[in-house]
């Protein structure tokens, strides 16, 4: 078996150090964003209802990852007034997120 | 093999560059998530504020005149404290929205007003004085109708038969001796602003170099254009939150306006002048040679000084228009009084006027008028509750038109200001 000199040894050890460094950088980040990804993406639908409710159509925001129920009630003693709470959850029914929101009640409400 | 110990500073430059890529790897991937993290805050800020625009549109609200009014929302979740504020501005309100978080100045400001009279579907209420009310010419007049017990009829006017459009029979009811009242909080509050002459906040005399562009953001305090003669106002812009107030006059000719409330006894605006704006006045408005005010435009004339032979009018004329409500009111009553809207044939108006006191309507309205009588001038006479070549027409209003909330307590966006 050949020797290495301590040069070598230390050459090798610094470049299999940073490989190893940038190897579990770039697994740890594409785990972190995989698991946000899918809250976020919930939560950007939610909010983008929530910002554009008289035109929102619900199925239209939902797909294979994602499900989005909707509840109302009046908000506090407000006769006028709906709270809409938004709530997202994956295909597997976990829950991911939700939104509340306020919005004046119209007629045919 | 044997490698150079100077082989150690290529290894030690080379894992220096792969560490600065790494470094530059995580700080981007720090900045995009921060910057995306500060989105999703705006975003929730904005949700936040918009909720609590609703809310102060709620009928039971209680809103501290003039003050905020501090709101938690949503208190078992994330806690939002936001100020809500409403104050009058004219005909209408300004309700705005703030965040209380110091570190974050975030707000949202909108126009209100109401979106419906007492009957959404009313082109007309003319008070009962005996007379019926007479129609010439090619008089349409379209939607519910308020008139005397003597009712409708055809007449024969300058040598004119009757050739327009009547109300349906199941459109006409039956009016009231008297007009019914408008909001009278909305009155003292245009009383009030007459009488401080405008003076809500900062004063810049008009006399002064304002310069030809004038502009005020509409969250702040308002900024009122005096002076002590009168004003005329050339070409100039003027838009945001401004008063303008003349005790004696004001002129406005070829301006672009936007928002602005102008307060004298006479208003006169000509020479194509544009925009929105609102005009209060105590001895008349005059809108003339193809002004167009756009909604939300309004014209109150009243009879601030409770004068018992108080004379007055608005008048559109030359092919005028104003999209927006007119207001002529006076708590007083007696034969003296004689407060007049005035739309000669080429001129018109969209939306909704109340006027305690005659009309003479020879254009068009397009939405619903309240008023006490018609007068209708002709070359060779004078005639009462006739109405010839005129329209008035509910159905040509769009039917969630907002306008001011002079008679009913809802609340509806009629603009965001910013």
């Amino acid at each position: 078996m050949k020797a290495y000199t301590t040069i070598e040894a230390l050459v090798a050890s610094v470049l299999l150090l940073t490989v190893v460094s940038i190897s579990v950088i770039i697994i740890l980040n594409i785990m972190a964003s995989n698991k946000s990804n899918l809250k976020y993406r919930a939560e950007q639908i939610l909010k983008e209802i929530a910002l554009n409710y008289e035109e929102s159509n619900m199925d239209d925001y939902e797909d294979q990852f994602i499900r989005i129920e909707m509840t109302k009630k009046l908000y506090s003693d407000f006769e006028d007034v709906w709270q809409i709470e938004l709530m997202a959850y994956d295909r597997n029914g976990v829950f991911i997120s939700d939104l509340s929101f306020l919005k004046k009640r119209v007629n045919e409400d | 093999m044997k490698i150079r110990a100077g082989a150690l500073v290529y290894a030690i430059f080379i894992a220096f560059i792969l560490f600065g890529l790494c470094s530059s790897f995580i700080l981007f991937s720090y900045h995009h998530r921060k910057l995306v993290g500060s989105n999703e805050t705006q975003l929730s800020y904005l949700i936040a504020l918009n909720s609590a625009i609703e809310l102060g549109l709620s009928k039971y609200f209680q809103h501290n005149d003039e003050e905020k009014s501090v709101v938690q929302l949503f208190v078992e979740n994330t806690g939002f404290s936001i100020s809500l504020k409403k104050e009058s501005w004219g005909l209408y309100d300004i309700l705005t929205a703030e965040h209380l978080n110091p570190t974050i100045y975030k707000s949202k400001t909108a126009l209100i007003g109401s979106s419906a009279f007492e009957h959404s579907s009313l082109a007309l209420y003319l008070t009962d004085k005996t007379s019926p009310l007479s129609m010439g010419g090619r008089t349409n007049l379209k939607g519910l109708c308020f008139l005397p017990k003597s009712g409708l009829r055809k007449a024969y006017i300058e040598g004119q038969n009757f050739c327009g459009v009547m109300p349906e029979p199941s459109e006409i009811r039956d009016s009231q001796k008297r007009l019914p009242s408008p909001n009278m909080k909305k009155i003292t509050q245009l009383q009030k602003l007459f009488a401080d002459k405008g003076l809500l906040d900062s004063v810049i005399p008009f006399e002064s170099n304002i310069g030809a562009v004038v502009l005020n953001d509409w969250n702040g305090k308002s900024v009122t254009l005096q002076s002590s003669n009168e004003i005329n106002l050339q070409t100039m812009r003027l838009k945001g939150k401004i008063l303008v107030y003349s005790p004696s006059r004001i002129t406005i000719e070829n301006c672009e306006l936007d928002g602005v409330i102008f307060i004298s006894p006479i208003i006169i605006v000509k020479r194509q002048s544009k925009g929105n704006f609102q005009a209060i006045a105590s001895d008349s408005i005059l809108i003339d040679y193809q002004s167009r005010l756009n909604f939300p435009g309004s014209l109150s004339l009243i009879n601030f000084d409770n004068s018992p032979d108080k004379k007055g009018v608005v008048s559109f004329k030359n092919q005028s228009y104003l999209e927006g409500d007119v207001l002529i009111h006076t708590s007083q009553t007696g034969h003296n009084i004689k407060l007049l809207l005035e739309i000669d044939a080429s001129s018109g108006m969209s939306g909704r006027a109340y006027v305690k006191g005659p009309v003479e309507l020879k254009g068009i309205i397009r939405g619903g008028l309240f008023c006490e009588e018609f007068i209708l001038k002709t070359p060779s006479s004078m005639y009462s509750n006739h109405l010839f070549n005129s329209t008035i027409d509910r159905a040509s209003l769009p039917t969630n038109f907002i306008g001011s909330s002079l008679f009913s307590t809802s609340n509806d966006i009629i603009k965001w200001l910013n």
